[in-house]
Order: C-alpha cells, then sequence, then structure tokens
C-alpha cells in the first residue's frame, strides 16, 4: 500500500480542505470497491464511503502516526461495510446479501463475440459467491482476492491476527468450494 | 505432509503465494505427485481463485465527493454535515459515546448490588427470630414470677426468680 505523505495528512488535519481531498483521490476507489462488493448496492456503497469520509475527516487530528494511514482509513471502511452488512441482513432477515441469487450458472466460453456478456457472467459469478460468506469472511476474501492485500496486510486492516485471516480465508474458500461440489455454483470450463 | 494438510496450504498460503519459496516447493512436489490433491487443485482453483482474477474494482462516482465536501463544509461552519443515510441519523441520536457508558454501567452495577444487599436472606430472618426469642425470655424473666440472679463482679445480684428461691 502507497502511503500518504505524513504533511498531507498534517494539513488535512488542521482544515485543509484540498489536503483532504489529495487524500480522498489516492483512497476513494478502494473504499469505494469494498463497500461496493460488501454490499452489492450502488447506493449503499456510495452512503458507505461518504459515511467513512466523513468519519476520517472527524478522526483525522486523533490519527497518532503509529500504524499507516492507509490501514487506518481502510479499517473505518472495512468495519463501516461490516457493519452495514450486517445491519442490511438483520433487515432483510436470513437474506445476507443483495440479489441473493447463489445459483449462477457459468458458461465460460471465450468467443471474442460474447467479451461483454462473458464480463457480467463473470461479474455475476463473484458477487454470487461472495454472497455464500459472512460479511467477515467476505471482507477477507474481497481484500485478498480483488485488492491483492497480503495476508499481512489483511491482518493489520481487519486488526487481528495473522493466522485469524488464514483461518478466515480457508473457511470463506472451503465454503465456496463444498457449494461448487453440492451444485450450488456451477461453473462450466 | 498429509494431503489435508496441504489441500489447506492450497485455499490458504500456497494458493495465494504467501509461503517462501522452499516451502512451495515442497507443496508442489506433493501436488504433483498425489494425484487427489493435484485433483482437488485443479478443482479449487476454478472457484477460489479463478473468478476473481476478472473481478474489476471499482470507481468511485463523482458525486461522492461533492457530497462529502459538502458535509465538511457544513461542518467547518459550524453545522452538521449532510448525509445520505437517513438511517444513520437515527442511529447517530441514539447512540451512547463510550464514556457515557461505561459510566451508566458502573452506576447501574452499583444500584443493583446496593438493592440486593439491602433484601433480608434467610440467615438474617434466623438471627433476628433468635434476637427476638432471647428478648422475649428477658422479657419474661425480668417481668412478672420473678427475678434472675447475676454475678455483677463484686457478687451476686437478687433479682428474685424462682429458681434463685430455690437455690439459694
Amino acid at each position: 500500500m502507497d502511503e500518504i505523505a505524513r504533511e498531507t495528512i498534517i494539513q488535512a488535519a488542521s482544515g485543509d480542505a484540498d489536503a483532504f481531498e489529495q487524500i480522498y483521490r489516492a483512497t476513494a476507489d478502494f473504499v469505494y470497491t469494498i463497500a461496493w462488493r460488501m454490499t452489492h448496492n450502488h447506493q449503499e456503497a456510495q452512503e458507505i464511503t461518504q459515511e467513512v469520509f466523513i468519519k476520517a475527516y472527524r478522526k483525522l487530528g486523533r490519527f497518532g502516526f503509529r500504524s499507516s494511514f492507509k490501514t487506518w482509513l481502510y479499517r473505518i471502511a472495512v468495519n463501516t461495510a461490516i457493519n452495514a452488512s450486517r445491519k442490511r441482513a438483520i433487515e432483510r432477515q436470513s437474506v445476507p446479501y443483495d440479489d441473493s441469487v447463489a445459483a449462477v450458472h457459468v458458461a465460460d466460453t471465450r468467443d471474442p463475440l460474447t467479451q461483454k456478456e462473458d464480463r457480467e457472467q463473470s461479474e455475476a459469478l463473484v458477487q454470487s459467491l461472495l454472497s455464500l460468506l459472512s460479511p467477515e469472511q467476505r471482507a477477507c476474501i474481497v481484500l485478498r482476492n480483488i485488492e491483492g492485500l497480503s495476508y499481512q496486510d489483511i491482518a493489520r486492516t481487519l486488526g487481528i491476527n495473522i493466522n485469524t485471516v488464514r483461518t478466515r480465508l480457508k473457511r470463506a474458500r472451503q465454503k465456496l468450494y463444498d457449494s461448487m461440489k453440492k451444485g450450488v455454483i456451477h461453473h462450466e470450463v | 505432509m498429509k494431503c489435508k494438510e496441504i489441500q489447506d496450504l492450497i485455499m490458504t498460503d500456497y494458493g495465494d503465494r504467501q509461503m517462501d519459496e522452499e516451502s512451495r516447493k515442497t507443496v508442489a512436489a506433493h501436488i504433483a505427485a498425489c494425484p487427489e490433491c493435484r485433483g482437488f487443485e485443479q478443482a479449487f482453483q476454478k472457484v477460489g481463485f479463478e473468478p476473481f482474477a476478472q473481478a474489476r474494482k471499482e470507481k468511485a462516482p463523482e458525486a461522492i465527493w461533492t457530497h462529502i465536501k459538502a458535509g465538511i463544509e457544513q461542518e467547518q461552519a459550524g453545522g452538521q454535515p449532510a448525509r445520505l443515510r437517513r438511517t444513520g441519523t437515527m442511529r447517530e441520536l441514539i447512540r451512547f459515546r463510550r464514556p457515557a457508558f461505561a459510566l451508566a454501567t458502573v452506576a447501574a452495577t452499583i444500584l443493583v448490588v446496593f438493592l440486593i444487599a439491602r433484601q433480608p436472606h434467610d440467615t438474617q430472618y434466623a438471627v433476628n427470630g433468635y434476637l427476638e426469642d432471647q428478648a422475649e425470655f428477658l422479657t419474661y424473666l425480668g417481668g412478672g414470677e420473678g427475678d434472675v440472679t447475676a454475678y455483677n463482679g463484686n457478687g451476686y445480684v437478687d433479682f428474685g426468680t424462682d429458681i434463685e428461691r430455690y437455690f439459694f
């Protein structure tokens, strides 16, 4: 994770809107991707992203440079997204994820004429796979498989032990594998 | 290593390339020699890694920054930042701050302990009963039929009871 300059953070903490915008520009896509992958809902992802940066702005003065700034911000983002995801699951009563399309049939055709269709199907498969997981497991998979964070960075971002990261990833992937074996997810090659 | 351990590593460190080269070679050698683990790895790739390799990273819509900026400006001006989330506003209203919550918990605990302490217990009833019996007995002794004799340090004091009359 590329770090944000200390000076920029200090300026933003003292109320410099331009400095805060620099921070936003450097991190917004990551935060939005997490929010979108956690909720599968663009409106909600926008609200979460907005909430994350408002929280960050308010807490910026208390950031003590003891950890990486991005880790600090991403932790706010993941926690906010997990909470939103949990709340959504409660509201929807046992439907943990938007669309709840767990059973998706994906034909892995490589015909260039159907590339767009392929991408859409690929996206649908990703979302349906994520829908099978708990918010905590989903966060780990998104951070690792989509954002490409190392185990160490995931541990720092989530504020958990690196072995807990391993356990969560293993359980999440085992669940995906079992679902495929049971035929919940169909993936033809 | 056993196949179960190898398959766990396929789902984690080996699959994610988070292990050192030497360990990786050991796992790869096992997979190459073991049809079961090779089959597992190939099947697992299709659901554990391949779908996510194509997953796109999203671009945050510009409208978000416009809202955040407006919120910050409003906050700097002394007001509350604008929020998209209606439920969030309600949550803010009913949310307790951590120190206030801790203080309330301590106060409630002290109150509960105090109330429990004030409740009479079985042992207390027994003690009270015993004291009442004793008081009643003393009243009886000091009341009608006669008095008792007691040694007060200087000699016996006559309380005029039947017993005293019988013995002395």
